[in-house]
């Protein structure tokens, strides 16, 4: 585009390469601590909540908040797997059975007791609320013994369990909900890590521990380990660091990537980082020319320099995407990630040949939608730079992000770079983004045998046959490229030295049961 | 036998304009005496330096002016105008009365509080007690139900009432020596005289000197013991009324007496002063400021300044006609 | 004159003002209403959209959320169910929380009140005396130094100013915390030092734009006539520049000072964002990010009101400073 745009990203380009070398990179993955009882940790999170009613659509952070606050039947063990929740264990009689055995004992921190019938109520608010659809397959939720569940479906869900662990699914106190009415979302009754103590969406929510929680930390100890939890908003990320530097926060809940270097070169502070479940990637419409050639979305795959672009747009906090499936997921083929089709670097060569195989030996013109978002623009300038070299001639169109999902949702556009924040189950994000007519396949790609894979994926038994379809699934998605992934971002965030426990999943979770001071 | 010492003598009064050093000169060499209770006048067109001398006199010359030299005394005693000490002999032994009484007034401020503010100026009296005084001072100046009068604010007063107010003001503490800078040129004709006889009545009663600036020679007639005749900030002529403007001896003088009708004397050689005022060279510039305009002007009243000499009984002017000439015979 | 008669004149002159004030005051409501109903419509992007993304998995839930909001009638009606609404003073609810929009405006008044009227006390405190001094002495180095201080006031980005304190008072002395709010009612003193560099840092801006304003204005009373006069009174030097100049100097410097407690209400967008003050600013850009359409709406305005009753508050002050306005308001 201008000038100015070309000498920012140079800028940020050996601004990256920089923080590269220096290897300050470190993932808190096994904190192997004896967890100290007691204690407040102060988050600071960049924006406002909307409301904590698990059932409305709200907000990553509102998530992050409702995680903390109310427990689901299933949970997420390790390597994403569903594990054990409020529901103790599981079976599936037939294909449109599943029966749960719920735990005893358990209490929402109202005191209203926790039992089938509270999750059959549960089960009505779900289907209510604003992500009822997810649950249309269900039939009948019927409690047959106080703590005892049966679920029959219409047809086959090899999706529920992977659903009832969304925050969406979280079970609350029916007493509680009955007696809060509108104002729940406000003060949300489960029986979770913790309870809230007082909230003010703008500006603080402040949690205490639910001294009563199932849970127990592998040495049996009782988790949560802090006395509170305090969410402070500070929408300013300047003010933010500065705050963590100071030490009136411990822990910031969303650390932006230019300020990754300089923080963790702080002796008081510690920055952690994990590749998330999402992409920052391109959309292609494949129902329209140039990109209804295969070859055309080939050629543009194989021009990106995913690893220059992590390091200059990204501040080497991101990772280069090899396919759809990322890192963290339990379905990532480590021994040969996404077949070894795209590589971290560009291969002009190879485009070029998909170019001329395309018919468009000379390259061609197209115009890329993109949020402008300082990241995603300062990304979509570099794309720009790299299609130029193999003679794709992009003029940017930068937009609002409103603007843009309005293209999105319309399939209105040539080329659409965006990024989202990912799914933890494969299931999800395939039959989403590339089955046919899939909730978020708007490049309206189609292709019956990546449809009967995905099917088939669902359907099987264990992990590893799922993993196996998948990796298969993947291949084939490289191969026809309905989108060019480019990045898989970072989460990153940073927390003052003597705050132990944070595991970061980089599943945008923030797990404070998990956390001790000391 | 000495005589009382003047109300206001002002010596080598110098005003300039502008900045220090660059400043141009606007007053030069004023110099006259008001004996107690006495009435000055000063006449000229406007830029004569009038105003400035009688703002150089009570210390209120405006912004960027500024006193060059000069001494001046009140009833005697040296005063600085523009020092620190001025603002204690202000209003209380000199007191002034401006030209427009419309904006003389603070328009925020009660006719009765302004009053007020002058009477406690100079006197430990209370609020209370200031109030009654102002209220006397409303009907000295002939307002009629002053004590209501006080909580009315000036623009609900008349000019002439305004002016009557700034008078009441002036007169507060019996000034030795009351300005009145052309205290009745902005007001109609039938109010004007009215003010004026209110003026000299006050100064009368009150044993006041006046010192009264004016273009206006009828007044000057009618209200003054002696004159001054500024042109371009100097000093033209001056001495008592009635010799002066009986029998002009300059010819600025004679040209200023043409702008007012002829009244009993042949005139016949009066002709309108030709040229424009503002033209006027700077007041320490050499040679006679009136010269541009003068029918009679010669070589040397463009580059040598005119001495101050006597012209008769009481009189004096500056003029090079008046001194005998080589060529012979004065202009009288 | 002073009879009963003009006495009840005078009173049917204000009664009929003030309908024409409230009639005004109606117009102005429902023609920002309509703007703004208008205005965040057009800006591209859906509210569902954008509170779910990319995470909004499928039609169904879109649909859902649309009708629950409303967004699935037409304009016309969405326009008149919120106006119709809007007259019997219920302001909707949020797109996102369900929460009654009338709640969260009320909850991020009180802030955002506060840190507009300390920061035009601080800016008051500031101007009158740095304004004054300076006017005094006009074309001197401290007039000089005066002006350059005000114009620097002016002319740094309020952010930069917040952050130079934030540096200053936070992060070298540790005198005050970074950001944060914290209620008056709850701890008098923590809401005081959470507010004090937000309400120094727009105190400041509007601080530099008022000393310019009293140094001119009181420069141009010093040259009236009023001002000479009070001086041939023999009134000392400081009771001539603050009875007089001064008081005349007030009646354009009220005018400055309300618009400056309107343009305080979008300074407030930064520094609340800055200082993480949960006000009306943060309300507004939050919202419209997410355009949630009732709480925009809704906060607009009341920020309209207030600007409305700012604008009745200057006219007041001009009544109660100048003589002349009330006999004219009263005519």
């Amino acid at each position: 585009m201008t000038r100015l745009d070309r000498r920012l990203f140079l800028k940020s380009a050996t601004a990256g390469v920089a923080v590269a070398g220096s290897g300050w990179l470190a993932a808190l993955r096994h904190p192997a601590h004896a967890a100290t009882r007691g204690g407040t940790l102060v988050i600071g999170v960049p924006e406002s909540f909307s409301s904590l009613d698990p059932f409305r659509r709200i907000g990553r952070l509102d998530y992050n908040a409702v995680i903390n606050l109310l427990d689901t039947l299933v949970t997420y063990g390790p390597d994403a797997i569903p594990a054990p929740g409020l529901a103790e264990s599981w079976e599936r009689p037939d294909e449109l059975t599943w029966r749960f055995r719920l735990r005893e004992g358990v209490s929402f921190s109202d005191g209203t007791p926790f039992d089938a019938e509270a999750v059959v109520f549960c089960f009505g608010k779900i289907r209510e609320g604003n992500f009822g659809g997810q649950f249309a397959r269900i039939t009948s939720v019927v409690a047959t013994a106080s703590h005892a569940l049966e679920v029959r479906t219409s047809e086959r869900f090899p999706t529920l369990l992977v659903e009832l662990a969304q925050q969406y699914a979280s079970m609350v106190s029916p007493a509680a909900v009955a007696a809060a009415g509108d104002g729940f979302g406000r003060m949300p009754v489960g029986s979770g890590p913790f309870r809230i103590e007082s909230f003010d969406p703008g500006r603080e929510l402040v949690m205490v521990r639910n001294e009563g929680w199932w849970r127990r930390d592998a040495e049996g100890v009782a988790m949560p380990y802090l006395d509170r939890v305090v969410w402070r908003v500070l929408p300013d990320a300047e003010t933010a660091a500065l705050s963590l530097s100071t030490g009136e926060i411990d822990f910031l809940y969303a650390l932006p990537a230019p300020m990754a270097p300089m923080m963790a070169a702080s002796p008081d502070i510690t920055v952690s980082a994990a590749p998330t479940f999402g992409w920052e990637y391109l959309f292609f419409h494949c129902g329209q020319p140039p990109f209804d050639n295969v070859h055309a979305r080939r050629a543009v795959q194989f021009a990106i320099d995913r690893q220059a672009i992590v390091d200059a747009v990204s501040f080497g906090t991101g990772t280069p995407a090899s396919g759809p499936i990322t890192p963290a997921s339990w379905a990532f083929n480590r021994a040969n990630p996404g077949g070894g089709l795209i590589a971290p670097r560009a291969n002009p060569a190879a485009a070029k040949a998909e170019l001329a195989a395309a018919g468009l030996a000379d390259g061609f013109e197209m115009t890329m939608i993109h949020p402008t978002f300082p990241h995603l623009t300062a990304m979509a300038q570099a794309v720009q730079a790299q299609l130029a070299e193999v003679g794709i001639r992009v003029t940017l169109d930068g937009k609002e992000i409103g603007g843009v999902l309005d293209h999105l949702f319309a399939s209105n556009f040539t080329c659409l770079l965006i990024d989202w924040g990912g799914r933890i189950d494969e299931a999800l994000v395939f039959n989403s983004f590339f089955r046919t007519g899939g909730g978020n396949n708007f490049g309206k790609f189609n292709d019956a045998e990546i449809d009967a894979l995905i099917d088939a994926a669902a359907a099987a038994a264990t992990v590893e046959e799922r993993a196996r379809i998948y990796q298969e699934a993947e291949l084939k998605l490289v191969a026809a490229s309905p989108l060019a992934w480019i990045s898989i971002p970072s989460e990153l965030r940073a927390l003052r030295k003597g705050i132990s426990g944070f595991v970061n999943h980089g599943d945008y979770r923030l797990r404070a049961w998990q956390i001790s001071r000391g | 036998m000495t005589a009382p010492a003047p109300a206001l003598s002002v010596e080598g009064l110098r005003v300039a304009v502008g900045p220090p050093g660059r400043g141009r000169a606007v007053v030069g060499d004023v110099a006259f005496a008001i004996p107690p209770g006495g009435r000055l006048a000063i006449v000229g067109e406007s830029g004569s330096g009038k105003s400035m001398t009688a703002l150089a006199v009570a210390g209120l010359l405006p912004r960027g002016a500024r006193q060059t030299a000069g001494q001046i005394a009140l009833g005697g005693r040296i005063v600085d105008p523009a020092g620190p000490g001025m603002a204690r002999i202000r209003g209380r032994e000199i007191a002034m009365i401006f030209q427009d009484p419309m904006s003389a007034l603070n328009p925020v401020m009660t006719v009765g509080a302004q009053l007020v503010e002058a009477i406690r100026a100079h006197s430990a009296m209370s609020p209370r007690a200031a109030r009654a005084r102002a209220a006397e001072m409303l009907a000295a100046v002939q307002i009629p139900r002053p004590a209501e009068r006080l909580d009315a604010w000036p623009h609900e007063f008349s000019g002439g009432m305004r002016q009557r107010v700034m008078i009441a003001m002036a007169l507060t503490h019996r000034p030795k020596l009351l300005i009145a800078d052309e205290p009745t040129t902005a007001l109609d004709v039938t109010t004007q005289l009215q003010i004026l006889r209110l003026i000299d009545g006050l100064c009368r009663e009150e044993g006041s000197a006046l010192m009264l600036i004016t273009h206006d020679l009828g007044i000057v007639e009618g209200f003054c013991d002696s004159v001054v005749v500024l042109y371009g900030g100097r000093m033209m002529e001056a001495g008592p009324v009635a010799a002066v403007l009986g029998r002009p001896r300059h010819p600025y003088t004679r040209g200023l007496m043409a702008t007012i009708p002829p009244l009993d004397r042949d005139v016949d050689w009066l002709d309108p002063i030709p040229g424009e005022p503002v033209a006027t060279p700077a007041a320490d510039a050499p040679g006679c400021p009136f010269a541009p305009r003068c029918g009679l002007a010669e070589a040397r009243c463009r580059t040598v300044t005119p001495a101050w000499r006597p012209a008769g009984s009481k009189v004096a002017a500056s003029c090079h006609l008046l001194a005998p000439s080589p060529a012979g015979g004065g202009l009288s | 004159m002073g009879s009963g008669a003009s006495r009840q004149e005078r009173g049917q002159a204000l009664a009929r003002a003030a309908a024409r004030r409230l009639f005004d005051l109606a117009v102005v409501m429902v023609g920002v209403a309509t703007v703004v109903f208008l205005l965040l419509r057009a800006v591209p992007g859906d509210p569902v959209l954008i509170l779910g993304g990319l995470d909004t998995l499928d039609r169904d839930v879109i649909a859902r959320a649309r009708a629950e909001m409303g967004l699935d009638r037409s304009l016309v009606e969405q326009y008149l169910i919120w106006l119709g609404n809007m007259v019997s003073g219920d302001l909707g609810r949020s797109l996102r929380s369900g929460v009654p929009v009338t709640d969260l405006i009320l909850r991020a008044m009180p802030p955002t009140f506060q840190l507009g009227i300390m920061a035009l006390v601080i800016g008051m405190v500031i101007s009158v005396p740095l304004g004054v001094a300076a006017a005094r002495r006009a074309g001197s180095p401290a007039d000089l130094g005066i002006t350059v201080f005000a114009i620097l006031g002016i002319s740094t980005p309020p952010f930069v100013i917040a952050l130079g304190l934030v540096y200053l008072f936070a992060v070298e002395f540790r005198l005050l915390p970074v950001a944060g709010y914290v209620a008056f009612a709850d701890d008098p003193a923590g809401n005081l030092r959470a507010m004090a560099m937000p309400a120094l840092t727009l105190g400041l801006v509007t601080g530099g734009v008022l000393v310019r304003m009293m140094r001119r204005s009181v420069i141009d009373e010093l040259g009236e006539d009023y001002v000479r006069t009070a001086r041939a009174k023999g009134v000392g030097e400081t009771a001539v520049v603050y009875r007089h100049a001064v008081r005349n100097a007030a009646i354009p410097y009220v005018t400055i000072l309300g618009l400056e407690a309107g343009v305080m209400l979008s300074g407030a967008v930064i520094t609340e964002t800055i200082f993480a003050i949960p006000g009306l600013g943060r309300l507004m850009i939050d919202n419209i990010n997410a355009r949630d359409y009732p709480v925009v709406q809704g906060t607009v305005l009341v920020v309209a009101l207030v600007y409305v009753l700012i604008n009745a508050g200057v006219d007041g002050m001009y009544r109660l400073l100048d003589p002349r306005v009330r006999a004219g308001a009263a005519r």
